[in-house]
């Protein structure tokens, strides 16, 4: 079980520093699915050997991956709407606010 | 009788004029304006002078308001209640009689707006009123708040240049103030909660002595800066020359006359009334900033040319005393105290006024550059020079009495040999005093009068009763203090 | 099922019918009668308004096994929101002249929002809330870029970063929360946590859970987003991003902390830094901008941080405080929101160009003003008593928290700073030739403003009753 945990902790914080340090856009939708995956992985982990009863990991995991797919649809589509103007991937170019 | 004489009408009157004012409804016309205001202000005179015909020692006017049968915030204990004792009595006719002076005053100086101005000065005497009369911290606060917005807008709107400036200051630093005294206010309605039981705000609920004394000292310290803003206590003064010198003559004397005296009254109704043991403790330490306050800014006023300032600086000087007649904590540094308030009240009216009509004639308040009007303005030199002579403590006028009693309380207190050697240190208030009003005496009324000034006019009739009034007030304390005294002493 | 839905869900029922009308009327209607989705939002959440009436409260209904719950303190959210939701709605009349083709869809995705906050609040079970919570983001996405323009959509995608990430933590604390006691229903959580000691993951994922909630009130962690957002954001939207979202957000971290996160005393050090620095960050950074809407957003993360830390101190005293002070505070939003709006967007945001507004508009400008008072917390508006009620929770919890007090206390001075900063150009004077701008209005802008305002003062100057009832669901929680 922990080597699981293992693996979702180091995603997520694989996909936390990289949301946040990283300067490009497509880069920092990545570490936001390295997030996610990170996540699920507990879930299920904790779905596969805590929880006898309801199962309710999975479910949340499942859940996690649609909402996860249209979080970035939206966040490409925002972007594309952003990116016709200044033609850059790189976040620092999108300071005009 | 009963219903006639209520505190509510006393308070809420200017209230509700000053919201039919701000109403689109009433008339723009000036005179109209002011002329209604001035009667208005003349029957709260009246009334209140009724109410205090009528006050007697032993039962206070007490007045209680419900809001659909209940108290007015049930669940913090914060009761809409007011009550007048001698103290506040006084207070309260003082306040209405400055009012109404500042009312005459404003006829030469207000020139725009009037509608706006006069709901303003209703708006402040109902918030200032509030505070002389409320028996709740939290009501107290709601006006000790709510007296922040006129007067910025009574500073910053007819001032002189840098007005605006001044009264951000103003705003800021009451608002500082007001703040740490907040906490106070909060911990001991939670503390006196915890140990008495009551859920209450009252004044009279408040029972501090089964308080550990480390919470008494801290609520009583985070009480005294938010009336050290107002009153103000030397390290926190630096708004107070500022405001005072721009706004217009009307609101400097109301500023300085009746604002002050809050700080005063506050720190007479929180600390010397009710947090008693712990200012046994802070008094010989406030005693300390008293005679800094005296001293200090004594020489700072002589070190000024603007004669407001010298004014202004003047003032600081005084409520150094009336801390000092608090901080003696005997019925006779209390009376003298409370009575140093009414005699400073009248002086600064005076001379406020005094400053202001030089200002209208020379366009300038310069003493360096204004000199000999006294040729022109006999009339006005006479004044001013009775109204320094008085504040300077020369007898037959009220100050003296006050200084003196005030320096008899402190030697007299029973609290530490400090708050002794205070009074004694305190004298020299006297001859610093006449040094600064001297100075501003001889420099401006006498000597030659430049070109510039030979169309001066004397003082108009408007002017005349004002300064008339003060001196009035002045001699009439002056040769009987008792009236007052035994007022005081009694309670 | 079906039984859940007629007793507690009736009103979440008509936004979603409301939703699918306003969607068949988009497909349906031609981009002419685009005035008519307000109309028909504003009967939609009318409607729901009115059967909260029929959702049961008394005593607590748990739906759908035990993942939707209802009681009065759910009910009292719901109607608050819905209200700001009606008030939002009558707001949007200038954004939806805008994109007339857009007008239904933009109105649906305004109700769906409504329809999330609702859920967030009456959420049982993390899924749901997890849910709910991106449902509301979702729909606040689509809501900030929906006015033309490339701000708006810069705004739109640093909201969608910082909610995506700051989910993502919520999540992470989510699974070790499910991890640890094997449950993601809060009934199950709390009657596990409650008879354990409490450990150093549990606390750790409390925090995470919580602070990812609380990225939308703008603490801490994630508080820059607020500045950029509220830069690039229509007035009406931020009159809507400034309340349900944070109504909703309150609501549930409220309960949380008392019930599933209760045992974890990590997590109120945690959550009091955080305020404190938010407080202090918030403050400082306003008294540099001349922005409105900038100061505005710093004003929000600041009351939030004051009301968030009363909430971290949990009790019931300081719970029916902070609900106290959340109904007070959306209404003094929604009236300086309606005010902008009727200001216009289009013109420049920085104070001096609101000089002088007074001479010509008494009143829309002294409904602003009392508003903007009533921020700053001055008396005879709901700011006065609200923060005192607040500030006496935070004094009741103990002399430790006398210093945090303090702090606040003297926060609250800068703030009146700032807030002086927007309200004295309204009455400055102006050069002889110019005679001032006359705002044109209609009346649906006229009556949030007015009536907000009027709320404002009426629970300033008599709070009791409505103090009363917060202390009536506090206690019932």
């Amino acid at each position: 079980m922990y080597q699981y945990l293992m693996v979702g902790l180091l995603l997520f914080i694989i996909g936390l520093l990289g949301s946040v340090f990283v300067k490009n856009v497509i880069k920092i939708l990545i570490s936001i699915e390295f997030m996610l995956l990170g996540i699920n992985i507990n879930f299920v982990t904790f779905a596969t050997y805590c929880d006898n009863i309801n199962f309710d990991g999975y479910v949340v995991a499942l859940f996690y991956i649609a909402i996860g797919a249209v979080e970035l649809a939206v966040a490409l589509y925002l972007f594309y709407l952003m990116y016709t103007k200044k033609q850059s991937d790189n976040v620092e170019k999108y300071t005009d606010l | 009788m009963k219903i006639l004489l209520s505190i509510p009408f006393l308070i809420f009157m200017p209230l509700v004029i000053s919201i039919l004012l701000l109403s689109p409804l009433f008339t723009n016309n000036e005179i109209i304006v002011r002329r209604f205001s001035k009667s208005i202000f003349t029957f709260h005179f009246l009334y209140s002078i009724l109410m205090l015909a009528c006050f007697s020692q032993a039962n206070p006017y007490v007045s209680e308001i419900h809001f659909l049968g209940m108290d007015w915030v049930q669940s913090l204990g914060i009761k809409f209640v007011f009550k007048i004792d001698s103290v506040s009595m006084i207070l309260s006719v003082l306040t209405s009689f400055v009012f109404l002076l500042s009312s005459i005053a404003s006829k030469y100086n207000i020139r725009k707006n009037h509608k706006f101005y006069y709901a303003m000065l209703f708006l402040l005497m109902s918030a200032i009123l509030g505070i002389f009369t409320s028996a709740d911290m939290f009501l107290f606060f709601l006006f000790w708040e709510l007296e922040l917005i006129p007067a910025y807008f009574l500073i910053s709107n007819w001032g002189e240049d840098g007005a605006k400036k001044a009264g951000i200051k103003f705003v800021l630093f009451t608002f500082f103030g007001s703040m740490i005294m907040l906490l106070g206010i909060l911990l001991l309605h939670y503390y006196n909660f915890v140990s008495n039981g009551i859920l209450s705000a009252s004044f009279s609920d408040i029972m501090v002595s089964s308080l550990p004394g480390y919470i008494q000292n801290i609520i009583a310290i985070c009480i005294l800066i938010g009336f050290g803003v107002k009153l103000p206590i030397i390290p926190l003064h630096t708004w107070l020359p500022d405001a005072h010198t721009s706004a217009v003559t009307p609101v400097s004397m109301i500023l300085a006359g009746i604002l002050l005296k809050t700080g005063a009254y506050g720190i007479y109704r929180f600390n010397y009334l009710t947090l008693e043991d712990s200012f046994k403790v802070i008094a010989p330490v406030l005693a300390v900033f008293a005679i800094v306050n005296i001293i200090y800014t004594a020489f700072v006023a002589y070190a000024q040319k603007d004669i407001k300032r010298i004014v202004a600086y003047s003032s600081i000087s005084n409520m150094g005393l009336i801390l000092l007649g608090l901080c003696a904590y005997n019925s006779l540094g209390l009376s003298a105290s409370v009575f140093h308030m009414v005699a400073h009240a009248l002086i600064t009216c005076g001379l406020f006024m005094v400053a202001g009509i030089v200002f209208l004639r020379c366009k300038t308040r310069n003493i360096d550059e204004i000199c000999g009007i006294a040729s022109n303005m006999p009339r006005l030199f006479g004044f001013a020079t009775l109204i320094v002579l008085a504040s300077v403590g020369i007898p037959l006028f009220a100050p003296f009495v006050s200084e003196i009693l005030t320096m008899l309380g402190a030697l007299n207190s029973d609290l530490s040999d400090v708050i002794k050697y205070i009074g004694v240190f305190s004298l020299p208030l006297l001859i610093l005093s006449s040094c600064y009003m001297f100075k501003f005496l001889h420099n401006s009324f006498t000597g030659n009068l430049p070109d510039d000034f030979e169309k001066i006019n004397d003082i108009s009739v408007h002017e005349f009763i004002i300064l008339a009034a003060v001196l009035f007030g002045l001699i009439i304390f002056g040769l009987y203090p008792n009236t007052l005294l035994n007022m005081v002493v009694g309670g | 099922m079906i039984n859940d839905i007629f007793n507690i869900l009736l009103p979440q029922m008509i936004l979603a019918l409301f939703i699918v009308v306003q969607l068949i009327l988009s497909m349906v209607l031609s981009p002419r009668y685009f005035r008519y989705a307000r109309l028909v939002s504003i009967v939609g959440i009318f409607l729901s308004i009115l059967f909260l009436t029929t959702v049961q409260v008394e005593p607590q209904y748990f739906g759908f096994h035990n993942s939707i719950m209802s009681d009065s303190y759910t009910l009292l959210f719901d109607f608050v929101i819905l209200v700001c939701g009606f008030f939002v709605a009558l707001l949007t009349r200038n954004l939806v002249k805008t994109i007339k083709r857009n007008a239904y869809t933009f109105h649906a995705i305004l109700l769906s929002a409504i329809f999330g906050a609702m859920n967030v609040v009456s959420a049982n079970d993390f899924l749901t809330l997890f849910i709910s919570v991106e449902l509301l983001s979702f729909s606040t996405y689509f809501l900030i870029a929906s006015s033309k323009g490339y701000y708006s959509k810069e705004a739109s995608f640093k909201y969608l970063l910082t909610s995506t990430i700051s989910s993502g933590v919520f999540l992470f604390g989510v699974s070790y929360l499910y991890g640890i006691t094997g449950s993601i229903n809060f009934s199950t959580i709390y009657e596990y946590i409650v008879n354990q000691e409490s450990s150093i993951l549990y606390s750790i994922s409390a925090i995470m859970i919580v602070l990812g909630l609380i990225s939308k009130l703008a603490v801490f962690p994630f508080a820059n987003w607020i500045i950029d957002v509220y830069k690039g954001t229509e007035s009406s939207i931020l009159a809507f991003l400034s309340t349900v979202p944070k109504l909703a957000m309150f609501g549930i971290v409220c309960r949380l902390l008392v019930f599933p996160l209760g045992n974890s005393f990590e997590l109120t050090f945690a959550l009091a830094l955080s305020t404190l620095v938010t407080a202090f960050w918030a403050n400082t950074y306003a008294i540099r901008e001349n922005n409105v809407k900038i100061i505005l957003a710093c004003s929000t993360a600041a009351n939030c941080s004051y009301a968030l830390l009363a909430a971290s101190l949990v009790s019931v005293y300081n719970l029916s405080t902070v609900i106290f002070y959340l109904i007070c505070y959306v209404f003094m939003n929604l009236s300086v929101f309606a005010f902008l709006n009727i200001y216009g967007d289009k013109n420049s945001q920085d104070v001096n160009s609101f000089k002088g507004l007074f001479h010509k508009n008494h009143g829309v400008v002294g409904a602003y003003a009392i508003s903007i008072l009533a921020l700053a917390g001055f008396p005879i508006t709901s700011g006065f008593i609200s923060k005192i009620y607040l500030f006496t929770a935070i004094a009741n919890s103990g002399l430790i928290f006398v210093p945090f007090l303090l702090i606040l206390l003297l926060l609250t001075v800068y703030a009146l700073f700032y807030y002086l900063k927007i309200l004295l150009p309204l009455f400055a004077k102006f050069s002889k030739n110019d005679n001032g701008i006359e705002i044109k209005y209609v009346f649906s802008q006229k009556f949030v403003l007015i009536v907000t305002t009027v709320i404002t003062v009426i629970i300033g100057i008599y709070p009791e009753k409505f103090i009363e009832l917060c202390r009536f669901i506090a206690y019932n929680i």
